[in-house]
């Protein structure tokens, strides 16, 4: 078991014979995922390494029965992608895409309401359920199949948090990397249910960082809905306050947003807050 | 990215937004043509154009009733820093005979993911704290996109607010130009504050805030004008995110924003201070490295570079070759002290181009952080 992504998933990469498409074509394969077509407009009909090349999503979608996208695609293409994706009706769309305007997001926002497809993204590293699938561009070096449901906001940070569980023997059922943008597909608080959900995964690590309410809004939720243990980690702790202008975000965010006001909202969720990926291990040691 | 008072104004002025009579003053001859644009009766302000906020209390704001006061006031603040930001232009503006100060902001609600219109009438300096301690006097009205923003949902909040009646259609009628500015501007804040009553009923938004979505320039142009001299913005288009924290001594050269934080309180649990952000993330190329480091190399607060990676998407043998080259450009040595570790893809290549280059090199970060321990050592 693992969440959102495994071996039956049927994955279109968009953007395959770009550069970094089809390096990480290559790379998501050998990680075990099926890959059952490419999305390049204008090259529909060709092959890559012996994948079936379309122009549209929908076309790859009803000729290879494909449930999940992954975006190798620039910004400015990114949206309408994300919004063939979800006329298509596929499932899970990983988008990688840094850049994509906030206000395209507003809409694509919108647009998810009552549809079938869950956005992980834009502005991230991916997901990995470890030796099944991934989607997306992390160093696979870093992940082994285990117990540890992981959900991340920074890329980079989450590589070293998984390379130190899987050193440990602590591999992963599913990590997941929501996304560093301020508005997301998928919240830290929409995963908890389904790591609660998924046998496989034995405890919870957030990989988190100042800034935002997402660490907050997630500690409401596993408060209430998560019976699994949860350990998570800060960064940015020390940081200094930051150099905001306008009073709007201030007003709105109302103190919230700081290392401390995370630290005390997980907390009061039974959750063990850690400031470095070492500690990260040990806390996981504790409750398991 | 954030813009000046008075490019703000300028746009919401397009949008038919009331906004003072005023001009740009750099120097003497531009402080004349303020004062024959804005006439003697109603002259006027002198207000610093800084990126910061508590400007007035740091006495960068001047009222003044003659040129020759202005003119004696002028070098003053053209020489002032703000929260270490220097000042080179005013905003001289015409002076209003203000009864009340209001506040109207739109921004996105983190919890919502949606935007937010934010409103008061306990504006002005203060408004964080009205905020914080008298919750009641700001209104908020989250807005779906699709459904725009309602006449009668800021005719709500006006009443809710006890804002006098006679105001409530120039509210509405601010309220909406400020949305359109935020929507077509792709704003991810726009706020009036003080908007304020004059004699007449009138608003008129006294100091204003724009801030525009780095990810939308592409598709404003003329936006894209007006980031030529931000420092911070001109090396984002080389890819770099480059945040100076004006104190501490050490550089972080880091890709994605989470190791960067990462190693910045790794760098305060050893002791020491980060100095400032330097996120490569989008930045993997020669040209990208080698403004990186030679920002890192001719900041005269850095004092020693510690170059964390861990990559996905970046190539650890891509960066060592970036780098190298880059020191190569810059004499053959780097000046300072710089402690590396790469980890990730390729970088078992990297590490070893590195270290073959006569650099100390890590493959852990403990490891990082015991010989950034030991230079500290040797440095104090």
């Amino acid at each position: 078991m693992s969440i959102l992504v495994d071996k039956n998933t049927r994955l279109v990469v968009l953007g395959m014979t770009g550069r970094q498409g089809s390096f990480h074509t290559r790379l998501m394969r050998e990680e075990g995922t099926n890959i059952v077509a490419g999305v390049v407009p204008g090259k529909g009909g060709q092959q890559f390494e012996g994948i079936p090349i379309y122009d549209t999503i929908l076309q790859a979608k009803l000729a290879q029965d494909a449930n999940a996208c992954v975006f190798f695609v620039p910004a400015s293409a990114a949206t309408q992608g994300i919004l063939d994706a979800i006329d298509a009706g596929i499932e899970v769309v990983s988008a990688i895409t840094d850049g994509i305007p906030m206000h395209d997001m507003l809409l694509i926002q919108e647009k998810l309401k009552g549809s079938r497809t869950r956005v992980i993204g834009p502005n991230t590293s991916g997901l990995i359920t470890p030796r099944q699938a991934k989607l997306g561009i992390m160093p696979s070096m870093a992940y082994k199949p285990g117990p540890v449901g992981v959900m991340a906001r920074s890329g980079s940070l989450s590589y070293e948090v998984c390379y130190e569980l899987s050193k440990a023997g602590l591999g992963q059922s599913t990590v997941v990397g929501i996304g560093g943008d301020r508005i997301v597909g998928t919240t830290f608080a929409e995963l908890v249910p389904l790591f609660e959900a998924d046998a496989e995964t034995r405890a919870i690590v957030m990989v988190g960082e100042i800034g935002g309410v997402d660490e907050e809004r997630a500690a409401l939720t596993i408060k209430e809905h998560c019976s699994k243990p949860v350990v998570a980690i800060i960064a940015g702790s020390s940081a200094p306050p930051g150099k905001a202008m306008g009073h709007a975000g201030a007003i709105i965010t109302q103190g919230k947003g700081t290392f401390e006001s995370k630290r005390e909202a997980l907390q009061a969720a039974g959750v063990k807050v850690v400031r470095y990926p070492r500690e990260v291990v040990q806390a996981l040691r504790e409750a398991f | 990215m954030d813009l000046y008072e008075h490019q703000a104004k300028a746009i919401f002025q397009q949008y038919g937004i009331p906004i003072p009579r005023g001009l740009v003053v750099r120097d003497e001859s531009s402080l004349q043509a303020a004062f024959d644009a804005i006439g003697q009766e109603s002259f006027g302000v002198l207000k610093a154009q800084v990126l910061t906020g508590g400007r007035g209390k740091a006495g960068g704001i001047k009222v003044v009733d003659s040129l020759p006061q202005a003119l004696e006031l002028l070098p003053n603040i053209l020489g002032m820093r703000i929260k270490e930001f220097p000042v080179d232009s005013l905003l001289v503006e015409e002076r209003l005979h203000i009864k009340n100060e209001y506040f109207m902001g739109l921004t996105i609600d983190p919890e919502a993911s949606l935007p937010v219109l934010l409103l008061s009438p306990r504006g002005g300096m203060d408004i964080e704290e009205v905020a914080k301690d008298y919750p009641s006097a700001l209104g908020k009205y989250v807005i779906h996109p699709s459904r725009g923003l309602p006449s009668f949902a800021v005719m709500d909040l006006a009443r809710g607010l006890g804002f006098p009646h006679r105001l409530w259609g120039a509210l509405i009628d601010i309220a909406g130009k400020l949305y359109k500015a935020f929507c077509q501007e792709e704003a991810t804040l726009a706020e009036l504050n003080p908007l304020a009553e004059t004699t007449g009923d009138s608003l008129i938004a006294v100091d204003s805030r724009l801030s525009v979505d780095d990810n939308a320039l592409f598709r404003h142009p003329e936006l894209n004008e007006l980031k030529k001299g931000f420092k911070e913005m001109s090396l984002k288009d080389k890819g770099l995110d480059y945040i100076d924290l004006r104190t501490g001594e050490v550089g972080l050269l880091c890709v994605g924003a989470g190791m960067t934080m990462l190693t910045m309180d790794l760098v305060a649990q050893a002791g020491a201070k980060a100095r400032c952000f330097l996120d490569v993330s989008h930045g993997i190329s020669a040209e990208g490295l080698s403004t990186a480091l030679e920002l890192l190399a001719s900041e005269p607060g850095i004092k020693c570079v510690l170059v964390n990676m861990f990559g996905g998407l970046s190539r650890m043998d891509e960066i060592a070759t970036f780098m190298l080259q880059a020191i190569e450009a810059m004499g053959g040595r780097f000046p300072k002290p710089i402690l590396i570790r790469l980890q990730g893809t390729n970088a078992e290549i990297g590490r070893r181009m590195m270290m073959e280059a006569g650099y100390v090199v890590s493959t852990e970060l403990e490891e990082l952080m015991d010989n950034f321990k030991e230079l500290l050592k040797g440095t104090k």
